[in-house]
C-alpha cells in the first residue's frame, strides 16, 4: 500500500500564506491607534511585528499541512506565549521567574497606566508590557479567528476592541489612518472569505479561471456586492462624521496629565484620584489676590447622580453667558447676604489642562480670553470651544465671599421650586443603608440647615470614617456607599465623603451636588498662592434658601483641617470641632501640601459607567489592562483546558462518532483515519474501489480468531468485506453518479458499514498498534477529508 | 421512461448475450472480447493488433455475427484501390447514367484484414469513412448506416511489405487490443471446437443492429461527473508531458477514452463512470496513439509500462477540490 502523498491534496501555500499576513498586517495597523498611549511607539510596535510575522508564517504553514485547528492555535498561543517571555525578560523559556516577572511587569505598567495619562514617557515606569501582552493577544485571536477558524467577521470584533479603547480614553481618538488601514485590510479579508465561501458552491464555468478578476460572472457579482458595501460603509464612516454637529463642550472631561507630569481635566471625577496618588505635587495653578485667606477653586459641578456615578448633567449654556466680566449673581444667594469682594489673577501653568475654568464660589466676575461661558444654575465655567482649555491661561476674576454671620436666617429650608429637580434626584436603587443612617445621625434636627451640619459632623467626627487614599475604594455608585457606609467599611477618600453626604442630604430632602476643584492654595508669596495637583478634591454643595449653594466639608480633619465658618456652629447640644474627627490614615495623599483625596471631582470621565465599587482602571483613564490580560488568560487557559481535556483519543473518538453518522464520504473518511491510525496507510490519490481492494487484505475477523482462518483478509472477516463493498458503491455513487441520484443504502446501514469496517481494521493489527492509534491517532494530524 | 439504471441493465444483458455467443468461437479471451463490445458501443473503431493465427479475424467474424446487420469483409492488399474501400460510380449503358456500387465500407460493421498490407493511399480512403461516417464519391456524400464499426487486424511481424498506420489513422481507432495466444486449456478445448466444421457456422445472431443503436444512445446517456472528467484529462495530459513520449495522447483520445468508460460503465451495470473504468481503458484507448521517446526505447521502456507509470501517478481528483 502505498504511502499516502499530502502534496497532491494540497492547495498552493501562497495563498494560505496571504491570509495569515493579511490578517496579522491588518491587526498590526489597527494596533498603531494606541501609539498614543506611549511616546515610543515602536516598544510595544517592533516586537509586536516580529510576532505577527511568526504568527502568520506558522499558521500558514500549519494549516498548509493540514494541521487541526486545535493544534493549529495552540502552536501559535505557545509561539505568542515565548515572544512576549522573551521580549519582556529576556528568557526564551517560561519558567517561574519569568511569569513573576511578567506579573510584575504588567503591574507596573497598569499602575503607570493608572498614574500617567496617555503618552506615557520613559521617564516612568514602562506602560509598553501592557500594551504588547494585550496587542499579542489581539494577534493571536484575530489569526485564529480569521485564517484558522475562518471567522473573518467575528474577528472584525477583536479589531473593533483595539479601537474601542484609544476611542475611549485618548484625547482625539485613533489616528484615523490606523482606520483606514485596518479597515481596508480587513475588507480585504471579508473579500477574500466571501469569495471563498462562493467558489465553494461550486467550479465556475468559462473563462479561464485564472484570470482572476476578469469576466468572471460570480466575481463580479461578488465584487459588486460585498466589495461595494464594505467600501461604501468605510467611507461613510471617515466622511459622515466630518459634517455632523459635534457638541463643543466636553463635560466631565477631567483626565490626567501626560507621562511627563501634565494634568488634564477633561472628565471631572475619574482622574482626581490618579492626580493625588502622583507622586510629584504639581503646580498648577497661581493666583495673585487682595483675598486674606483665598478659598476652595472650584472645577466643575456634579448635579447629576445614576446610582453609578455622579456626572455633569445637562448643561444650559447660552451664547450670552460668556466670561467676560461680570456675572449673574449666584442662585439663590439673597441679596441680604453681606459679600466682600476680592479681586483674583490668575495664572494656570502648561501643566493643567482642562475645559472647565477654575473659578471661585461664588464669583462676581470672570473675565477670561476665549469662548468660557457659564451656565447660570451652577456657576461653572466652560470652553465653548473645542481647541481651547486653560493651559497657560492667564485670567482676572472678582469673588465674592459672603458673610452668612452666626444666625441661621440665610439658612432656611428650601422650598420645592428654588431648584431643580436633579439635584433632588435619587435613583430608586439607594442601598437603605443609605436612607438609614441619613435619618439616624439626624434625628434630633430641626432642619435642613441642622442635617447638615449633623452630617458633616458624623463624618468627620462622629462616624469613624478613616481618611486613606489607598485603601479608598472606586467610584461613588450605590455599591461603593453602601460598603463605605457599613460599620466594617468607613475608608475612603473625598470622593466617598462628598458623594455619600450629598446622597444622604438628597434622602432627606435636601437639594445636594458635588464640586470637583482645589483646596485652600499654599502661600508662595505676598498675595501669591499656588494651588497644586495635590489639592485636588471634591466635597459637597448643598442648596438652602438664602445662602444658595454652599460648601460642606465632610472629608476628615486628617485631609481637610477646617470647615467652613458657616458650619462651625453648634447642633444638638454641641459644636461641631473642625478639628476633631477621623485621623488621617498614613495613605494621605503625599506632600506636604494636603493632597486632596479627590472625591468625585472635576475628576476624568463624568460618564463612565461604573460597576458598583468595582470599578477598572479605565474608568480613571487608563488601559482596561485587567479586561485585556483576563482576556488572554482566558483564551490561554481554553486553549490549554481543550488541549487537555479533549485530548487525541477524545477528539478521535468525537470524530468517529460525527462521522460515521455522516455522508457516504465522511464514513469513508473515518476508514482512512482508521487506516493511517492503525499504521496501514492510505493510498490517496486512487479511487475507492482501488482503496476498497487494498483494504480488504487488511480486515480481521473481531469476534472469531480462530486460528485456521488467516488473520487477515477478504476470508477472515467476510462480513466486514461485504460492509466494505457496500460502503465502497455508496461512496461512488455519492461522488460520480448523477446529483440527486437515489441512494442505495440508508444511512443507518451506512454508518453500520462503516463501523463493521473499522472494527474489522482494527482487528486486523495487533493489540499495540491498536493501543498507539487509540492515543496517538495520526490522522489528526492530516486532513480528515483527504482522500 | 425507464430509469437510468434499467436502461443500463438491459444494455449489460444484450452486452452479455453477445460476449457469451462470441466466447463460443474464441475461448479463454473474455477481456478481449469484452473490450472488442466496449468499443462498439462506444461508437468506435477497434484495432486488432497480434500475431498470426491467434484468432484475430475470427474474434471479428464472431462479433460481427452475433450481430444480425450486414457485415463486409476486405483484406487489404497492396494492389487495393481506395475505390474498393469507398466504392465507384459506373456507367449503366441501359440507363445511360452513373450508378454507385457501394465499397466495402457500406456495412454495419466492415471487418479490415491485415490493413497495413495496403497502400497509404488506400488507407487514407479509410479515414473519411471513419471519422465522419460518410463517404464522398464525385462529389456526392453517402451516409454510412449507424451501426458502423470497423475492426481492422494488423500483424506486428512480418512488416516487410508493410504500410504501417499513419498516426492520423491510428488515432481513429478507439482502441486496440491484443488477443495473444491462449492458455493450454482454452488452446485444447479449442482443438475439439474446430474439429471438422467452423464453429462460426453455428453461430447465430443473438441482437440486432437496431437494438445496437438503442444500446448506443443508452450508452451516450451514461454520466461523466466532473471529477472522473478531470480524471481523463489529468491522464492524457501526463501523457503530453512526459518526456518517455514524443507524441502524447490527443484530445480525440480524451474523448475516446471517456466514450469508452461510459460503455464500460454501462457493461457493469452503472449509470455513471467512476474512475477505475477510466484507468481500465488507458491502455486499449491510448496505447496505440503514442510514440515512445528514444532515449525510452533504448531504456527498453515500452508504450505499457509508460503508462501504467503514468495511471499509477495521476491521482484521482478529489471531489471537493
Amino acid at each position: 500500500m502505498t504511502q499516502p502523498r499530502l502534496s497532491e491534496r494540497r492547495g498552493p501555500f501562497g495563498p494560505t500564506l496571504l491570509l495569515g499576513v493579511l490578517a496579522v498586517v491588518t491587526t498590526w495597523a489597527a494596533l498603531t491607534a494606541w501609539r498614543g498611549f506611549v511616546e515610543l511607539p515602536g516598544t510595544y510596535l517592533r516586537p509586536l511585528a516580529v510576532l505577527a510575522a511568526l504568527l502568520a508564517v506558522s499558521g500558514a504553514a500549519l494549516r498548509w499541512l493540514g494541521m487541526p485547528r486545535w493544534l493549529t492555535a495552540l502552536t501559535q498561543t505557545v509561539i505568542t506565549v515565548l515572544v512576549v517571555t522573551r521580549q519582556i525578560t529576556g528568557s526564551l523559556l517560561p519558567t517561574g521567574d519569568t511569569v513573576t516577572a511578567i506579573w510584575h511587569a504588567l503591574e507596573t505598567s497598569v499602575d503607570s497606566a493608572r498614574q500617567y495619562a496617555a503618552p506615557i514617557g520613559d521617564q516612568v515606569p514602562p506602560v509598553w508590557p501592557l500594551l504588547l501582552v494585550a496587542g499579542a493577544a489581539v494577534l493571536l485571536l484575530v489569526e485564529t479567528l480569521a485564517c484558522t477558524l475562518r471567522k473573518v467577521p467575528a474577528a472584525g470584533l477583536g479589531l473593533l476592541a483595539v479601537y474601542a479603547l484609544p476611542s475611549g480614553v485618548l484625547d482625539g481618538g485613533p489616528d484615523v489612518w490606523s482606520f483606514v488601514g485596518a479597515a481596508g485590510g480587513f475588507l480585504v479579508l471579508l473579500h477574500l472569505d466571501s469569495r471563498d465561501h462562493l467558489l465553494r458552491w461550486g467550479r465556475t464555468v468559462g473563462p479561464d479561471e485564472d484570470t482572476l478578476w476578469r469576466g468572471n460572472p460570480m466575481r463580479e457579482a461578488m465584487r459588486a456586492g460585498a466589495g461595494r458595501i464594505g467600501v461604501g460603509a468605510t467611507a461613510i464612516a471617515l466622511v459622515i462624521p466630518a459634517f455632523l454637529p459635534t457638541v463643543g463642550v466636553n463635560v466631565l472631561d477631567l483626565g490626567s496629565g501626560g507621562g511627563n507630569g501634565d494634568i488634564r481635566i477633561r472628565k471631572p471625577i475619574a482622574d482626581m484620584r490618579r492626580d493625588l496618588e502622583r507622586g510629584r505635587d504639581l503646580p498648577l495653578i497661581q493666583v495673585r489676590t487682595d483675598d486674606p485667606a483665598p478659598s476652595y477653586l472650584r472645577v466643575s459641578v456634579l448635579n447629576r447622580y445614576t446610582g453609578d456615578e455622579w456626572s455633569s448633567g445637562d448643561r444650559d449654556v447660552a451664547r450670552d453667558d460668556r466670561a467676560d466680566g461680570v456675572v449673574a449673581r449666584p442662585p439663590g444667594l439673597s441679596s441680604e447676604v453681606r459679600t466682600t469682594e476680592y479681586d483674583y489673577d490668575v495664572s494656570i501653568t502648561e501643566d493643567f489642562d482642562s475645559t472647565w475654568l477654575p473659578t471661585q464660589y461664588p464669583v462676581a466676575a470672570v473675565d477670561a480670553p476665549g469662548d468660557w461661558r457659564f451656565d447660570p444654575a451652577t456657576m461653572d465655567f466652560l470652553a465653548a470651544d473645542d481647541d481651547l482649555d486653560t493651559r497657560e491661561l492667564d485670567y482676572t476674576m472678582t469673588a465674592l465671599q459672603p458673610d452668612f454671620g452666626t444666625q441661621r436666617e440665610f439658612f432656611r429650608d428650601s422650598a420645592a421650586d428654588d431648584v431643580s429637580e436633579e439635584v433632588l434626584q435619587l435613583p430608586g436603587a439607594v442601598p437603605p443603608i443609605v436612607r438609614n443612617l441619613a435619618r439616624d445621625v439626624t434625628g434630633g434636627a430641626v432642619s435642613d440647615y441642622e442635617r447638615a451640619l449633623l452630617l458633616q459632623r458624623w463624618f468627620r467626627q462622629d462616624g469613624g470614617f478613616t481618611y486613606d487614599l489607598t485603601r479608598a475604594p472606586e467610584g461613588t455608585g450605590n455599591q461603593t456607599l453602601e460598603g463605605f457606609l457599613a460599620r466594617n467599611g468607613r475608608v475612603g477618600y473625598c470622593e466617598q465623603f462628598a458623594s455619600a453626604m450629598a446622597v444622604m442630604a438628597r434622602t432627606l430632602g435636601i437639594p445636594a451636588r458635588v464640586a470637583v476643584g482645589f483646596l485652600e492654595p499654599d502661600q508662595v508669596g505676598d498675595g501669591l498662592w499656588e494651588y497644586s495637583s495635590h489639592d485636588l478634591h471634591a466635597w459637597p454643595e448643598l442648596y438652602f434658601a438664602g445662602s444658595g449653594w454652599v460648601r460642606f466639608e465632610p472629608t476628615p480633619s486628617g485631609r481637610v483641617a477646617d470647615v467652613p465658618a458657616y458650619t462651625r456652629v453648634p447642633v444638638d447640644g454641641g459644636s461641631d470641632d473642625p478639628r476633631g474627627g477621623p485621623t488621617a490614615a498614613s495613605s494621605a495623599a503625599p506632600g506636604a501640601t494636603a493632597t486632596v483625596a479627590p472625591s468625585t471631582g472635576p475628576g476624568r470621565r463624568p460618564d463612565i459607567e461604573r460597576d458598583g465599587g468595582s470599578a477598572t482602571s479605565a474608568d480613571e483613564g487608563g488601559i482596561p489592562t485587567p479586561l485585556l490580560v483576563g482576556g488572554l488568560v482566558v483564551l490561554v487557559l481554553l486553549l490549554l483546558g481543550g488541549a487537555a481535556i479533549g485530548g487525541p483519543a477524545t477528539i478521535r473518538a468525537r470524530a468517529r462518532r460525527h462521522r460515521l453518522a455522516g455522508s457516504p464520504d465522511e464514513v469513508w473518511s473515518e476508514v482512512r483515519a482508521t487506516a493511517l491510525d492503525l499504521g496501514r496507510g492510505w493510498p490517496d490519490g486512487r479511487s475507492p474501489r482501488e482503496a476498497g481492494r487494498l483494504l480488504l487484505d487488511h480486515l480481521g475477523a473481531p469476534s472469531d480468531p480462530t486460528a485456521e482462518r488467516p488473520r487477515t483478509g477478504a476470508d477472515a472477516a467476510p462480513e466486514a468485506a461485504d460492509a466494505l463493498e457496500r460502503l465502497v458503491l455508496a461512496v461512488e455513487r455519492s461522488r460520480y453518479a448523477r446529483s440527486g441520484a437515489v441512494a442505495t443504502q440508508e444511512r443507518t446501514t451506512l454508518a453500520e458499514d462503516g463501523a463493521l469496517v473499522v472494527a474489522a481494521l482494527e482487528a486486523g493489527v495487533s493489540r499495540r498498534a491498536r493501543r498507539q492509534a487509540r492515543w496517538i491517532p495520526i490522522s489528526i494530524w492530516r486532513r480528515p477529508d483527504a482522500r | 421512461m425507464e430509469s437510468p439504471s434499467t436502461d443500463v441493465d438491459s444494455v449489460a444483458r444484450v452486452a452479455g448475450r453477445i460476449q457469451a455467443n462470441v466466447e463460443k468461437v474464441i475461448e479463454g479471451k473474455g477481456e478481449v472480447v469484452a473490450a472488442s463490445i466496449v468499443v462498439l458501443l462506444a461508437e468506435g473503431h477497434l484495432l486488432l493488433e497480434d500475431v498470426p493465427g491467434v484468432g484475430k479475424t475470427m474474434l471479428s467474424k464472431a462479433l460481427a455475427r452475433s450481430i444480425d446487420s450486414t457485415v463486409r469483409r476486405i483484406q487489404f492488399t497492396p494492389d487495393l484501390l481506395p475505390s474498393d474501400i469507398t466504392g465507384v460510380s459506373v456507367y449503366n449503358q441501359s440507363t445511360r447514367e452513373f450508378e454507385f456500387r457501394p465499397g466495402g465500407v457500406f456495412a454495419n460493421i466492415v471487418i479490415g484484414d491485415e490493413i497495413n498490407r495496403a497502400s497509404p493511399k488506400t488507407q487514407s480512403a479509410l479515414l473519411e469513412c471513419m471519422g465522419e461516417r460518410q463517404v464522398t464519391v464525385d462529389n456526392v456524400t453517402y451516409h454510412l448506416e449507424s451501426p458502423f464499426m470497423v475492426i481492422a487486424t494488423q500483424n506486428p511481424v512480418e512488416m516487410e511489405g508493410t504500410y504501417p498506420l499513419p498516426e492520423a489513422q491510428r488515432d481513429r481507432f478507439l482502441a486496440r487490443v491484443s488477443i495473444g495466444y491462449p492458455v493450454p486449456a482454452a488452446e485444447i478445448a479449442m482443438l475439439a471446437n474446430h474439429g471438422e466444421v467452423s464453429p462460426l457456422d453455428d453461430l447465430e445472431p443473438v441482437t440486432d443492429s437496431a437494438e445496437i443503436r438503442k444500446m448506443c444512445a443508452i450508452v451516450g446517456q451514461v454520466h461523466v461527473s466532473d471529477t472522473v472528467q478531470r480524471y481523463a484529462v489529468a491522464l492524457t495530459a501526463a501523457t503530453r508531458q512526459t518526456p518517455e513520449l514524443v507524441l502524447g495522447a490527443s484530445p480525440r483520445a480524451t474523448l475516446h477514452l471517456v466514450r469508452a468508460a461510459k460503455a464500460r460503465a454501462a457493461l457493469q451495470r452503472r449509470d455513471y463512470v467512476l474512475p477505475d473504468d477510466v484507468r481500465a481503458l488507458v491502455q486499449p484507448v491510448l496505447a496505440h496513439r503514442l510514440l515512445p521517446s528514444a532515449e525510452a526505447a533504448i531504456g527498453g521502456r515500452t508504450i505499457a509500462t509508460i503508462l501504467e507509470g503514468i495511471a499509477a501517478q495521476v491521482p484521482v481528483p478529489d471531489p471537493s477540490s
